[in-house]
């Protein structure tokens, strides 16, 4: 195996990107294989449980911090009680180049731990999901709006936001390609007015259960006619139909 | 009528192959492309004859793959350590001779037959110890005990999934 050499090594754990268990085994077998297998074991760590979250914000080796770019905390059971601030804290201290989080039904945490993720990773981050983390509030949004210009997907589904904080997100966040908006039932048409007019790489947006919008229905019109969906191939969500009525609409106002 | 090229080994063994099957290697098409036309033997300084003959075996089964595969789906690859019937068969050697293989294809630069290489050690690898790993393939530990504590505490988070 001597006669390997090292970028090789790493191409043949690459395939194990998947398996953390054998890349963990991989870290002890010699100082070149480590120097391989930490990246990969690194990259998106998966959790068991929220003790292996504490496990590994605390014991990270130094040169393993820049390696980690996912987080994943959606699968963890009893997240909605057990993912603290305090924990989250904890990996964003060790932790400064993630550009993905997922932190569905995390219900526990505030806007503050969205504030400190913002402020830590700014333009580094492009995917987090908040969805059902229902204390955070248009305060994560305005805190996401100033310091992340390049995300690229986020779900803010079930959040209790309001106009004031898209119109800002919407502003600054002008490479969003995905936005889940569903279930937040203070938004309004405004809302998709700023969108519309910032961030024209949009090709998805959720709106179901938005039930603060009401959309007027104008089925002369086509869709097709209006710049912003032509350019955005696909926006969809159960609130297609009437999404449609509304740009159709919205072309006669002033 | 089919052109030949000759390649010839580290142990100056020569191989007569059809032109189209030595393109497989980038490195040679790369090669014939720069010479044009010759007859020239082309020398492979670092690839012996029974190894060299393994390759121009796999070359041959796959002269009717597309050349080039495309890039796409690089990450799904990553992921997918099967390996076809035909190439696991051909694959089942001793160790010294899959690492052979897997540096001769590194550098005739023939990515297929190295993944092929590369995904074969990976599976030996899965599943295994640390201790299973180093015996499998007589690699050294050069950890200190100390080291390899450390080692074992930091992983800790990774254990039990």
């Amino acid at each position: 195996m001597d006669v390997i050499p090292l970028e090789l090594i790493f191409a043949i754990l690459s395939h194990l990107s998947d398996d953390q268990q054998s890349l963990t085994a991989c870290t002890l077998v010699s100082h070149a294989w480590r120097s391989c297998a930490l990246p990969l074991l690194y990259h998106a760590p998966t959790f068991a449980n929220i003790q292996s979250i504490r496990i590994f914000a605390d014991r990270i080796p130094t040169e393993a911090e820049p390696m980690v770019r996912e987080i994943d905390l959606s699968a963890i059971p009893h997240r909605w009680d057990c993912v603290t601030d305090k924990i989250l804290a904890r990996l964003m201290e060790k932790c400064k180049a993630i550009e993905r989080i997922d932190l569905h039904l995390c219900s526990k945490i505030h806007d503050s731990s969205v504030y400190l993720i913002s402020t830590t990773l700014g333009s580094t981050l492009t995917d987090l999901t908040l969805s059902q983390c229902e204390r955070l509030t248009n305060a994560s949004v305005f805190a996401l709006a100033a310091h992340c210009p390049c995300l690229k997907t986020l779900d803010i589904s079930h959040l209790l936001v309001t106009d004031v904080s898209l119109r800002e997100l919407a502003e600054s966040c002008t490479s969003l390609e995905w936005l889940s908006l569903a279930y937040c039932e203070f938004l309004t048409e405004a809302s998709i007015m700023f969108l519309r007019e910032r961030c024209a790489r949009l090709k998805f947006v959720d709106l179901d259960g938005c039930y603060g919008m009401l959309f007027e229905n104008d089925d002369d019109n086509d869709m097709e006619e209006y710049q912003w969906t032509q350019e955005a191939n696909v926006v969809i969500g159960k609130e297609y139909e009437d999404f449609e009525g509304y740009f159709s609409s919205d072309s006669e106002l002033p | 009528m089919t052109t030949k090229v000759t390649l010839t080994s580290s142990d100056n063994e020569n191989f007569s192959v059809n032109k189209e099957i030595t393109k497989r290697s980038i490195l040679i098409k790369n090669m014939l492309e720069d010479v044009g036309k010759s007859d020239t033997p082309i020398p492979l300084p670092n690839v012996n004859s029974k190894v060299l003959r393994k390759v121009i075996e796999w070359c041959e089964y796959h002269c009717m793959d597309p050349l080039a595969p495309t890039n796409e789906n690089t990450e799904n690859q990553k992921q997918n350590t099967d390996i076809e019937d035909w190439d696991q068969k051909f694959i089942e050697v001793d160790q010294e001779t899959l690492f052979k293989i897997i540096l001769a294809t590194n550098y005739l630069n023939i990515k297929p037959l190295l993944d092929i290489g590369c995904k074969t050690i990976t599976n030996m690898i899965k599943g295994k110890s640390p201790e299973e790993i180093y015996k499998t393939f007589n690699i050294v530990n050069n950890f200190t005990p100390k080291e390899e504590a450390q080692i074992r505490k930091e992983n800790k988070w990774a254990e039990d999934q």
